[in-house]
């Protein structure tokens, strides 16, 4: 501080501390008496004047100017060193004196705090959420040098923008592709343990040798997969995440060597991953990859002879790194070139293209939006409670401005005054700012179990010292804002106002009167903009609700299954097994009717192939195909808008149920029964019914375009076995699992569902959005109704001999009521006009959140109106009616 | 005084509040007891001692004021703050203990 401050500040600044300070003419004075007695001391041992002078100075060292200019600069350096102690020591009794004045308050000083804590605590929360999936770069070695490759297919590239690479391409860029250092690619895959209990069907990725050294990551046990083990027949090694071998090993080190039974086939452990690695899960890498979202383990990426030459499979999740200085665009057109080249060596392929973002960008992009999203919504009611307390606080250092005044007249700086108030106002922040941590932790771990699984990185969600610092940060900010206007206001506390009775002059009477205003605002326009979002999300999901389904929700079990296939080598086998457990099932108590099919509604696309019908050969469109036997839809409860399904007399023909949209396609206006559709370009198959229309991804999209086929034409080894029942499904599970394992106990039944868990799924994003951003509303709703009745009654308080003298003066009760009201709804309606201008600005934000309703639409503007309208009105009124129930003596009595 | 020792460094705070344990003093005061004390055997630098009763002070280990001396001349005066009594009972202690192990071996007989 010596450096920063001109002496003279100095100076003053310890005079206000009033403690004798040490300039250097002090240490001068200090040290001139030193050598005089020493020089007396050394005459009356016998030395002459002279000498004894000098040898004074010598004792100082060999040059007595270097002495004195060090001793100052120590005397300086102890100057700064006691200021510091003296300013902490006064903090210290300061802070004490606040806990002393908080505990004689007990009220107010709960109150402040767990409703800090409780905005601090939820915004700590959805920071966490924030920092973590939005902010913080990828897990991995320098991330912003890492890419995603994917292709963009013609004729597909309506349905999807971009696809996953497919595996001959892949190879083909791996060579092509001199920007980057490497690729790697990655395929979703279900391995079944057998052997060890249960049959357990696990979530695996088959990837690349080099995708860990790619990523940067290396096992934290054992070793990294060697190149030689891409080839086939040399890929029976397998590498287990951190969280599986917890789990199946017991965190056994032993594991490495072991050979486990997977798919069939002996595969020996040779690693394991750290705890922080994870992929990103799901289509978190692109539509249509799909991993599963847990990864148990990681097999080596051995192409078989079929991946390699099958042109029409995309897959592969391409994983990019750049080379130092290498842009995205040069590696983009590499591969892009490799593109073309492929199309010029095969006619067939119609277009293709390279598609290429950045990791960050394609992981994390949709997700952020609506966090951030939240991260406002939180921080506005955080706003509010902070608005809230910085009034009470006001409102308390009123009734204390006496003994603020008298602390100022007895001498005491205003800069000490409004410190005073401002580490009071810090203590408070210190403690709602520690307890909210704690309400986070528990938050923490709710919020996490309510998000949805399309959440990426949600693995890597906990609070942390980056968390704890922002928080501790937040603290501080917080204690400011609600500190600084009462401490400034303290400060201003004039002593001879003050200290006149009542104390109260008219100038400072509007100036109350205004910021009262100001808080009322505020707080209403906050709160109407979050209770604006809440609708419009509100009233997305109900929507979202109301959409046609297709299928039943109520009376609906799946059960999936995956078929070994080393046991089941043929389709016939398939069938069998099928025919076997839809026996098993159907003879349960409680079962109505079992059925198979390949998909189930809302779990996603899959097998997309191009449709036709004969007479016309323009009409071509992309459909997804399902394989089911006969009794699905009645059973799925998914309506058939005419004609019949196929049934099992009709082995043998080629029969296809076609869904609405695909009968409005081809044949609008028209029966679809009897029509031919191709399939593929070549087989023919005759239309026998139309489904009711079934969404296959989420709720919001279109319909999907579905053909049904039935399982016979093409069994499929991974399948789910439909039940229905008169009663509530989930109480079916156990017997339909018992069911299925009679069929064949050999065969893991991963998940057994309801269809409306089915749906939840779908739903869980939009619910979690929903729940949140209502509850930051709800909480903004409550502390503004309770904030403004505050600020009513206060303003009340101390104005009763003003309503006595206006009713003396003629004033009827209900004037006075009525001029309370119009004080108080004044600034709620003016709040509620900022409030809905802030939320049709902000509209834009939400807009692409929103589902079926317009960011300003006036239903919900005018629904928010009513409510806050009302509830404002409410929280005047009780305060104004008190009014006018009071006696009129009494209020003109002197206090 | 010939072949005065060097006062090893660390050790004249715990001297100077040693001095200032007995009662108030100024810079010469403490200069000539600890001089006296230790018979001359101890060089003592002039300039040493006043660094060490600012350090001591800047830690809040002594506290000071000006008065006056027998002679009414202006003097400041150096006492040990309560905090700075305790720091002088646990430098000795330590000191006590350091130079009797270091005694201990330095003057055990040779082994045979």
């Amino acid at each position: 501080m010596s450096g920063l401050l001109p002496p003279r500040v100095r100076r003053s600044v310890r005079l206000a501390l009033r403690r004798p300070g040490l300039s250097e003419g002090d240490v001068d004075t200090e040290l001139a008496l030193h050598l005089e007695l020493r020089a007396e001391q050394l005459v009356a041992m016998g030395w002459s004047r002279d000498d004894a002078e000098a040898e004074a100075r010598r004792r100082f060292g060999p040059s007595w100017d270097d002495a004195v200019q060090h001793l100052h600069k120590s005397g300086r350096a102890r100057e700064d060193r006691i200021a510091m102690r003296e300013r902490l020591d006064s903090i210290w009794q300061d802070a004490r004196y606040a806990l002393r004045v908080l505990g004689r308050a007990p009220r107010f000083t709960i109150a402040a705090v767990l409703t800090l804590a409780l905005g601090m605590g939820t915004t700590t929360v959805i920071y966490s959420l924030v920092d973590h999936v939005v902010l913080r770069p990828l897990p991995y070695r320098d991330p912003a040098q890492l890419v995603l490759v994917r292709e963009v297919v013609g004729g597909l590239s309506a349905t999807y923008p971009t696809m996953p690479a497919n595996a001959s391409h892949f190879l083909d860029w791996q060579r092509a592709c001199t920007a980057c250092e490497g690729l790697a690619a990655v395929k979703r895959s279900r391995q079944t343990l057998v052997g060890r209990g249960d049959p357990e069907r696990l979530g695996a990725a088959r990837v690349t040798s080099n995708l860990f050294s790619l990523l940067g990551v290396r096992p934290q046990l054992g070793r990294d997969f060697r190149e030689e083990e891409s080839q086939a027949g040399r890929d029976g090694v397998v590498i287990l995440s951190d969280d599986f071998w917890r789990r199946e090993f017991n965190a056994d080190p032993n594991v490495l060597g072991r050979v486990l039974r997977l798919n069939d086939q002996p595969v020996e452990v040779i690693g394991v991953m750290p705890p922080s690695f994870t992929l990103p899960t799901g289509d978190a890498l692109g539509a249509l990859v799909g991993l599963s979202p847990q990864l148990d383990m990681y097999r080596p990426l051995a192409f078989t002879e079929h991946e390699r030459t099958a042109q029409g499979e995309f897959d592969y999740a391409v994983i990019g790194r750049l080379k130092p200085g290498a842009t995205p665009e040069q590696a983009r057109s590499q591969v892009d070139a490799a593109e073309q080249r492929l199309v010029q060596l095969n006619r067939g392929y119609g277009t293709l293209g390279a598609s290429l973002v950045s990791m960050r960008e394609q992981v994390v992009g949709g997700a952020g939006r609506p966090l951030l999203l939240l991260l406002g919504a939180v921080g506005a009611v955080l706003l509010i409670v902070c608005v809230n307390l910085a009034n009470l606080s006001l409102a308390r250092n009123a009734s204390r401005q006496h003994e603020s005044a008298i602390r100022v007249a007895l001498g005491a700086g205003r800069a000490r005054i409004a410190r005073l108030a401002l580490i009071e106002s810090l203590v408070i922040a210190l403690g709602g700012g520690v307890l909210g941590l704690l309400f986070a932790r528990w938050g923490m771990r709710m919020v996490v179990t309510l998000a949805p699984d399309s959440l990426p990185r949600l693995s890597e969600v906990h609070l942390d010292g980056r968390v704890f610092a922002a928080s501790a940060l937040l603290t501080m900010i917080v204690g400011i804002m609600v500190g600084a206007l009462p401490a400034w206001r303290a400060a201003q506390s004039e002593p001879g106002e003050s200290l006149k009775a009542g104390g109260r002059t008219a100038a400072g009477v509007r100036g109350v009167a205004r910021r009262r205003a100001w808080f009322i605002g505020a707080q209403v326009g906050f709160t109407t903009v979050l209770l604006v979002g809440a609708g419009l999300f509100l009233s997305s999901f109900v929507r979202v609700l109301r959409v046609e389904r297709g299928f039943d929700t109520d009376h609906v079990l799946a059960a999936e299954v995956a078929l070994p296939y080393a046991s089941y080598t043929t389709p016939e086998m398939v069938l069998q097994f099928y025919d076997r457990a839809l026996a098993e099932v159907r003879t349960l108590p409680g079962v109505t009717g079992a059925a198979i099919t390949s998909a189930l509604p809302l779990e996603g696309e899959s097998w997309v192939n191009g449709i036709g019908t004969p007479e016309n050969p323009e009409k071509r469109a992309e459909a997804n195909f399902r394989f089911v036997t006969p009794t699905y839809f009645a059973v799925a409860g998914t309506p058939l808008r005419s004609g019949s399904s196929f049934t099992e007399a009709d082995r043998g023909r080629r029969l296809v149920v076609v869904s609405e949209k695909v009968a409005r396609a081809m044949w609008p206006g028209q029966g679809a029964i009897g029509r031919q559709l191709t399939i593929g370009g070549e087989k023919v198959a005759e239309v026998v019914g139309v489904a009711a229309d079934v969404r296959t991804t989420n709720m919001e999209g279109e319909e999907g375009t579905l053909i049904y086929l039935p399982s016979w034409e093409n069994p499929q080894w991974q399948a789910s076995v439909v039940v229905r029942g008169p009663g509530d499904p989930a109480q079916l599970q156990s017997s339909v699992r018992s069911a299925l394992r009679r069929a064949d106990a050999t065969v893991p039944v991963p998940r057994i569902r309801t269809m409306s868990q089915v749906l939840a799924r779908t739903l869980a994003a939009r619910r979690f959005q929903l729940l949140l951003f209502g509850l930051f509303a709800l909480m903004a709703l409550v502390t503004a109704s309770i904030g403004i009745y505050g600020v009513i009654s206060q303003s009340l308080a101390g104005r009763t001999k003003e309503f006595g003298l206006r009713m003396a003066l003629g004033a009827r009760p209900s004037d006075v009521q009525g001029l309370v009201m119009r004080e108080g709804l004044t600034p709620v309606a003016l709040g509620l006009l900022a409030g809905v201008v802030g939320s049709l600005l902000a509209g834009q934000a939400v807009q692409g959140l929103l589902f079926g309703v317009a960011p300003n639409d006036l239903s919900t503007l005018l629904g928010v109106c009513a409510v806050l309208g009302t509830v404002g009105v409410i929280a005047c009124a009780i305060p104004a009616r008190r009014v006018g129930t009071l006696d009129l003596g009494r209020m003109l009595r002197p206090e | 005084m010939p072949d005065a020792l060097a006062v090893v460094k660390g050790t004249l705070d715990v001297l100077v509040l040693r001095a200032l344990g007995w009662g108030p003093m100024h810079g010469f005061q403490v200069a000539a007891w600890l001089e006296s004390r230790s018979g001359g055997a101890l060089a003592l630098d002039d300039s040493g001692l006043y660094q060490s009763l600012y350090r001591l002070e800047g830690r809040g280990l002594i506290a000071a004021e000006w008065g006056l001396t027998e002679n009414n001349r202006k003097a400041r005066y150096y006492r040990l703050t309560p905090s700075g009594r305790a720091q002088l009972k646990r430098e000795t202690a330590s000191w006590l203990r350091y130079a009797q192990a270091v005694t201990q071996i330095l003057t055990a007989p040779a082994e045979a």
